[in-house]
Formats: structure tokens, C-alpha cells, sequence
């Protein structure tokens, strides 16, 4: 929650702007949290979501300038930061990895269930996390910014240019490949993942 | 609408009311649906599953790890510094001199404001002091010209004193060519007024 000195988002982008080194420390402090949030969604390991997250904040010190005041900084710094992850992701995706549904490699077969609930679901949460990096990207990008970063469909259709009609398409087959792909692990077998089924 | 696209349609909306994106008069519609349709149901559970899923991963990124913050400022501050305030430090040096030469000019700080009082009496001290040089310029200047007017007169009466030399060599000179000139035989009469032998002129 915001204290009554904090600063303005304009009276802190214009301390940045004019040098003051505090402004910028208030800068970093008042928006690693989110923008971990988002780096953390997309890059699915705490040390890649380290990475991303500077990644991120080395970008808004060269784009700083063309914030306007007219919008909220949060929001603009969130946006910068999905479109850096964005990019992240899509380049750390550049593997020969999901090519197609007969190259797609199989997935881990899990291991014994943890007795614990908690570390159970945590198990689980990071199968499903590791199963959407499977996935083709044009499945996998509009989930991620649906689902794990709760992003609405309009949005995510100006995000990634693509229509809003194909969006919730891809976000619904998406969910519905990994249900699939979540019900073979639990058998215990091996799962391929892919573009495939039409639509 | 054919039974293919009709159960694509209803998997599509089973994916939606998983994620609670559906009005409530749709949601009933697809409730009623999975009532009779056992495999969308199993698929309407394996979805939510994998929302929970996908929330509790979300959840687990609450807090970022400690020291975030000093490697995002190490990653970042080269670049701010180069960027931001390299610029901006020519202005404050400038502004800053200029600034202190107007408070001095303006508002005179004490110890300003001291020796700008002092000023008028450090300038009579200096016509003072002007003034005893000037004296004692003036008194230099006086006994140099005595002392110049003594080595001159000095000079002069040595100088007349040479003169009276020289024409005494001189008279001597001429007496002598004189008895040179003189025969043997006839030495002629000696004046005894010049034991020198002048001849006078």
C-alpha cells in the first residue's frame, strides 16, 4: 500500500529522468515485486525469473522516456515487462523441441507422490507449468497471459496480434491438451504434446 | 450443427466455466450438459485440475528472492547513470556558481558583509601609504640632486685643473723644441724667471 509521502508516479519517472539515483532505487523498489510476478509466470524457474526480471528492468531504464504520464506506471511497466517476457520466452522456445506432434520428445514420467498435500500440489503445479513449455507457442503464449497472468481477451489479442475469436479458441485447446496431457502422466505413460486437432 | 462441432463447441465452454468465464444462465446451460455427457465431464474435472494447477504455481511466486533488488540495480545503475545523469551535471555546477556568486552580491553573509565594510579603510590606509612613499620619493630625489650638483662641480674643478696641467706641458714642450732649435755655440741668455726655460709667446 502506498504511504502518504510517497511519490507520484510523473514525480517519480521526472526524478529519474533528471539523474536522481533514489528515484530510480524508489523506481526498482516499488515495482520488482510485479514484474517478478510476470517473469516468474513465464520463465517457470526461479533463477530464469531472476534473470528476466533484470532483463526487464534494464529495458525500462532505456524506454523510461517514452512513459506518459496520462497512463498508470504500473500498468505501463507491466506491459513492458509482458512484452520483454514475451520475447524471453519465444526465444528460449526456438528449439526443435515442438515442432510437430511425431518430433515432440516425452515428457518426464513423475515420480512417487510426495506423502505431504502441500508439497503434493506443488509437485503438480510445477508438472503442469513444465507440460505448457510443450505446448506450441501459439497454444502456450495466450494461456500463459490467461491463466497464470490473468490477463483479459482483449488484451491478450492486442499483445500477441491476433484475433479475439482466435485467442479464446487457443486458450480453451489449450487447456483441453493439457487436461489430456495431465490424465496420461497420471497413468503413468508418456505424453505428446502438440498443434495438432484441428481448429 | 453437427454432433462433431457440437461437442468441440461444448469442450470449449466446459474450458470456460472451469475458469469461471460464463454468465450464469450459460453455466447452466453447460451443467446440464455434463449431467448427461460423462467424458465432458471427466474433462470439465481434469481443466479445473489444471487451474488449480496453474494457480498454485502462480501463488508460489508471492515473494522474489532475497537480493532481487541489489542485482536488479547492479544490472541497471551503468546504464541509468550513463543515460540520465551524465547529462544533467553540467547545469548543477553552473547553476551552483552562479548561485553562490548571487547570495554573495545579494545577501552579503557576515563575514562578506565585514570586509566589504573594511574597504573603504583599507583604501586610506593605501592613500597613506601612497603619500609616505611620495615623501620619501620626493626627499631621494632631493639629496640625489645635491649629491649629483656636488660630483659635478667636482668634476669640474678637476677638470679645470687638467686644463692647467696641459698647457703647462705644453709650455714645457715648446721650450724645449726651442733649445733643441738653439746652436751650441750660442747658448743665449736664460731668463731667470723660468727656471723651465719657457720662451714666452
Amino acid at each position: 500500500m502506498d504511504s502518504p509521502v510517497q511519490i507520484s508516479d510523473a514525480q517519480l519517472v521526472t526524478q529519474c529522468l533528471s539523474g536522481h539515483e533514489d528515484g530510480w532505487r524508489t523506481f526498482v523498489d516499488r515495482f520488482r515485486t510485479p514484474v517478478w510476478h510476470i517473469a516468474f509466470r513465464f520463465a517457470a524457474t526461479p533463477d530464469d525469473a531472476d534473470e528476466l526480471t533484470q532483463d526487464v528492468f534494464v529495458r525500462l531504464v532505456n524506454v523510461l522516456p517514452s512513459y506518459r504520464p496520462s497512463g498508470a506506471l504500473g500498468a505501463w511497466v507491466r506491459q513492458v515487462a509482458t512484452n520483454v517476457a514475451i520475447d524471453a520466452y519465444r526465444r528460449r522456445r526456438r528449439t526443435p523441441l515442438l515442432v510437430s506432434d511425431e518430433e515432440m520428445p516425452e515428457a518426464p514420467v513423475p515420480t512417487a507422490w510426495q506423502p505431504d498435500a502441500i508439497a503434493e500440489r506443488r509437485e503438480e503445479a510445477a508438472r503442469i507449468r513444465a507440460l505448457v513449455d510443450r505446448m506450441p507457442p501459439e497454444l502456450s503464449e495466450p494461456l500463459i497471459l490467461r491463466d497464470l497472468m490473468d490477463c483479459d481477451y482483449p488484451e491478450i489479442a492486442e499483445r500477441l496480434d491476433i484475433p479475439l475469436g482466435t485467442v479464446k479458441s487457443r486458450i480453451h485447446r489449450a487447456r483441453q491438451t493439457l487436461a489430456r496431457a495431465r490424465r496420461t502422466l497420471g497413468r503413468g505413460g508418456s505424453v505428446r504434446i502438440g498443434g495438432g486437432g484441428g481448429r | 450443427m453437427t454432433a462433431a462441432r457440437s461437442d468441440d463447441r461444448f469442450r470449449d465452454l466446459a474450458s470456460a466455466l472451469a475458469a469461471g468465464e460464463l454468465d450464469s444462465s450459460e453455466a447452466q446451460r453447460v451443467r446440464a450438459r455434463l449431467a448427461e455427457d460423462p467424458d465432458l465431464a471427466r474433462l470439465y474435472g481434469e481443466i479445473r485440475a489444471v487451474r488449480r494447477s496453474l494457480d498454485d504455481f502462480a501463488a508460489g511466486a508471492a515473494t522474489p528472492p532475497p537480493g532481487l533488488e541489489g542485482r536488479i540495480l547492479a544490472a541497471t545503475l551503468p546504464a541509468f547513470r550513463s543515460l540520465y545523469v551524465r547529462r544533467t551535471h553540467y547545469w548543477p555546477t553552473w547553476l551552483a556558481a552562479a548561485a553562490a556568486a548571487a547570495m554573495l552580491l545579494f545577501f552579503q553573509p557576515p563575514l562578506v558583509r565585514g570586509a566589504l565594510d573594511s574597504l573603504p579603510r583599507a583604501s586610506d590606509g593605501v592613500s597613506s601609504l601612497r603619500a609616505a612613499a611620495n615623501r620619501h620619493t620626493d626627499r631621494a630625489l632631493a639629496e640625489f640632486g645635491v649629491l649629483r650638483a656636488s660630483v659635478s662641480f667636482a668634476l669640474e674643478d678637476q677638470m679645470d685643473r687638467l686644463e692647467d696641467r696641459l698647457r703647462d706641458l705644453e709650455r714645457a714642450t715648446r721650450h724645449r723644441d726651442a733649445l733643441l732649435a738653439a746652436p751650441e755655440s750660442d747658448p743665449g741668455p736664460a731668463s731667470t724667471d723660468d727656471p723651465q726655460g719657457e720662451v714666452a709667446p
